[in-house]
């Protein structure tokens, strides 16, 4: 019942280094968006659908004549690009006028109605407002609701844009124009992590009352008390779910990082909501190398040398942070592809450029052949995870009862990331929900988009 | 639309190119006065506070209370501050400590010297327990607290006397100290000054001190916090009457010093802009984290340096507010607060009134414990004979 893919992957693998150094094949993962430098975003209503099986009302940006969707059409530009984004507001009249803000991006408005803090759509599904702005520096950044912004972004109005550097390539991406160094932002694969909530009592209210007085009859606001908590403007365990799935037309976007052993993965963490969300990613600390779309330097040009490591990223309202992640394997302990000399686990660690790693699959050579550090306890003795392969190694499928696992078909190992906030794990009060993913490092060779 | 603002407190600063810096600076003995006095906020409610006022060296003449109380300017050639403090609340006693410096080194009553050491709850339930970290001076006296080596940087100076309370009855300020010249830090130079003061007032706690029913059942302690006013410089932003802050001109290093003397975030952002934070709590970063807003916590003073470029005004909104309506108990919402109210309240209450509006729920919590009973006929009876 073992399965052994060793001797498939290494040639697999080296087929691939091949194909690489000839500049055939961008293996990075993608961040499902929209690119080019004009956009037409509408802010509209529509429903949000949670993991435990709710829905309730909210309004958010739309692209074009699509639908409206949580969080905003996630906006992808190069730096130095000349942007314009036009707003038009087709909420309801008692919803009130919509304006965006951007906070780290020197915005020029026109059109509209004067507001507060930028220029305002009327809800006349007409009237345009323009935002233009220079992308002149890279990095992760929020847009918003500008009109009576916390109510705005309760209600769902909050999107991300990705400026990308000068010259980004995407066969070998970076984060930021910085040189080459040890703690630098090139990365293997990127995933956006926006972490929201929100409090279903307020939508509900807005939804029966169509009166945005209607918040002044009740404490909701002073005592804001949110119920539901997001990545991406999904719950878990809806965040497994591909992206663009028909069944939450309002929430296109998913989050599922994966990865292989030895790479990098860009976290690009967002907080689109009103508190603060603590994003403990387990399997290895990550390195914070920017924040607010600046790269954390001492000095132009020395690269991310301020940046520094944690294991829990303090997600706080209206921030962006960058973050590199890595999982070697290195000093587990134990051989993570197995018994070598066992006719089923058979592989070997081949370090020719001397980094104390296999040269293909990553394998930490100090551990090579270390036995796995506990007896398994029978089957009948054991409650399975729905990430559970049936064992314990990479890229190695054991037996299961019927029924058991079945979301981790490569044999990945499977690490929780999620909220360190215990309540942020919940979708109204059930477990497990809300703020809850899983990172999934995938064996040598599974391709990742 | 400015109905809108007025109604929702809503909490957004302009900064404007208008140059306008300097303002009277105290000088290194300080005069204080601690005294009650009205909060007229925008929606009409009328709020009792404490706050701090400037008085000559006597106290015969004290000017009006305020919250956040005067700026306390220590010169950069000064080392010593001394901080001499007029008790003119009615009752209970008073002091003043600034977070982040040394203890003051001596500290006199009436003239009396007293041990600088904490002072305790003697008796009673709370026998022993410290209620004030710094000597007290008591109503009616002048207490003189002198602190040593004042460090450059920004500070909230406050109460030391039953924080808790104090503090949210608006007994803080402002303190700063050049380290020289239009030189906040070393090496940290600027031209102009802008001072962002957040701050909350839960009208609640305000009313049990006023009406003297703070500690019994009806409003026992603070812990049901529930704040409905922000204010930044001491006032919720008003769209008619809020003057925009004065930035100075183009290529000007403006120095932002922020204060929070509330007990929730606040997260200014400095809309489409960035700008240098370079010390919190008065002290220092190794290296100026450039960012275009920053997390306020309870308690935390940060600098900021942001270069002004051309144009403006700039907005400066916190990111985690959501403005609200302050409830009044008008529970018939006639615009008075009567006896009609009361008979609403007490039908409710003894069950004879079962359909009660959420509106009139919000608004007859009178002391934000999250339901209306006899306390909140207690305190709205106790409020309505004035």
């Amino acid at each position: 019942m073992l399965r052994n893919h060793r001797t498939g992957i290494r040639l697999l693998l080296l087929l691939m280094v091949a194909a690489v150094s000839a500049g055939v094949i961008q293996a990075q993962a993608v961040i499902p968006g929209v690119t080019g430098t004009s956009f037409n975003l509408a802010a509209r209503e529509g429903y949000l659908s949670t993991g435990d099986g709710n829905s309730f009302y909210a309004w958010g940006f739309a692209i074009d004549n699509e639908w409206m969707q949580y969080p905003g059409p996630t906006i992808i530009v190069n730096q130095n690009d000349a942007v314009t984004i036009t707003l038009t507001n087709d909420l309801p009249a008692w919803a009130g006028n919509v304006s965006i803000l951007f906070p780290g991006l020197s915005v020029q408005a026109s059109g509209g109605q004067a507001g507060q803090l930028t220029r305002e759509a009327p809800p006349d599904g007409a009237t345009a407002v323009t935002y233009t702005f220079t992308a002149s520096r890279p990095g992760t950044f929020l847009y918003h609701g500008g009109t009576r912004p916390g109510l705005q972004m309760e209600m769902g109005l909050v999107g991300a844009i990705i400026v990308r550097p000068a010259g980004f390539s995407p066969a070998t991406p970076r984060a930021y124009d910085d040189p080459v160094s040890d703690y630098d932002s090139a990365y293997d694969h990127e995933y956006l992590f926006l972490l929201s909530a929100m409090d279903s009592r307020i939508h509900d209210l807005l939804e029966f009352k169509k009166d945005l007085t209607a918040l002044d009859e009740v404490n909701y606001l002073s005592q804001y008390f949110p119920n539901y908590f997001f990545i991406n403007g999904r719950t878990s365990p809806d965040v497994f779910s591909e992206p663009f799935v028909e069944w939450l037309p309002h929430q296109p976007y998913n989050s599922l990082p994966r990865m292989h052993p030895g790479e990098r993965l860009l976290m690009r963490v967002l907080n689109g909501g009103l508190k603060r969300h603590p994003f403990h990613h387990h399997g290895n600390h990550a390195r914070v190398i920017a924040k607010q779309g600046q790269l954390l330097a001492s000095m132009p040009g020395v690269g991310a040398d301020l940046s520094y490591e944690v294991f829990t990223i303090e997600s706080v309202p209206g921030e962006t942070v960058d973050a590199i992640f890595q999982w070697t394997g290195e000093k587990i302990g134990w051989d993570i592809y197995g018994d070598p000399n066992h006719p089923d686990y058979a592989h070997d660690c081949i370090d020719n450029d001397m980094d104390g790693y296999d040269d293909v699959t990553h394998e930490w050579c100090a551990d090579h052949g270390k036995p796995f550090p506990v007896v398994l306890p029978e089957k009948q003795n054991l409650v399975f995870g729905a990430f559970y392969s049936g064992s314990p190694f990479l890229g190695t499928m054991g037996t299961l009862p019927p029924g058991e696992g079945g979301l981790n078909p490569n044999s990945g190992f499977a690490y929780m990331w999620h909220s360190h906030d215990e309540k942020e794990l919940t979708n109204f009060g059930l477990f497990p929900g809300g703020i809850l993913t899983m990172l999934i490092i995938e064996p040598p060779g599974v391709p990742i988009p | 639309m400015t109905r809108l603002i007025k109604r929702f407190r809503s909490i957004w600063v302009l900064l404007v190119m208008t140059m306008v810096f300097g303002g009277a600076s105290l000088a290194v003995d300080v005069y204080l006065a601690a005294k009650p006095f009205m909060k007229y906020m925008p929606d009409g409610q009328v709020i009792p506070m404490w706050g701090f006022a400037t008085a000559n060296a006597d106290f015969s003449i004290v000017g009006p209370a305020s919250s956040p109380g005067p700026m306390i300017t220590v010169p950069d050639t000064d080392g010593t501050l001394t901080i001499h403090l007029k008790n003119l609340l009615t009752s209970d006693p008073v002091s003043v400590m600034l977070a982040g410096q040394a203890l003051p080194t001596s500290v006199t009553v009436d003239a009396a010297p007293v041990p600088v050491a904490p002072v305790r709850h003697v008796g009673g339930d709370f026998d022993g327990r410290v209620r004030s970290f710094l000597p007290e001076t008591p109503a009616g006296s002048v207490g003189v607290y002198n602190f040593e080596n004042v460090r450059p940087g920004s500070y909230i100076y406050h109460s030391a006397t039953h924080i808790a309370l104090q503090m949210q009855m608006g007994l803080y300020g402002a303190m700063k100290k050049d380290f020289a010249p239009f030189t906040a830090y070393s090496g940290v130079t600027y031209n102009d000054e802008v001072i962002m003061f957040y701050s909350e007032v839960d009208p609640a706690l305000h009313l049990a001190v006023h009406y003297g029913y703070y500690g019994t059942p009806d409003y026992p302690n603070t812990l049901n916090y529930d704040p409905r006013y922000y204010l930044i410089n001491g006032d919720p932003y008003n769209v008619i009457l809020e003057p925009a802050l004065a930035t100075g001109n183009p290529g000007d290093r403006v120095l932002i010093r922020f204060f929070n003397a509330g007990l929730r975030d606040h997260i200014p952002v400095l809309e489409g802009e960035y700008m240098d934070l370079v010390a919190e709590d008065g002290n220092t970063l190794p290296y100026p984290r450039n960012q275009y807003s920053v997390l306020m916590t309870a308690g935390k003073t940060t600098d900021a340096i942001f270069v002004r470029p051309g144009g403006g005004p700039f907005p400066i909104y916190d990111r985690v507010a959501l403005p609200m309506a302050a409830p009044q108990a008008d529970l018939n919402q006639d615009g008075l607060v009567d006896a009609t109210d009361l008979t609403i309240m007490i039908n409710f209450i003894n069950g004879h009134l079962t359909i009660f509006s959420e509106y009139a729920q919000y608004h007859a919590d009178m002391n934000h414990d999250g339901e209306v009973n006899q306390s909140d006929l207690n305190i709205l009876s106790i409020l309505m004979a004035g």
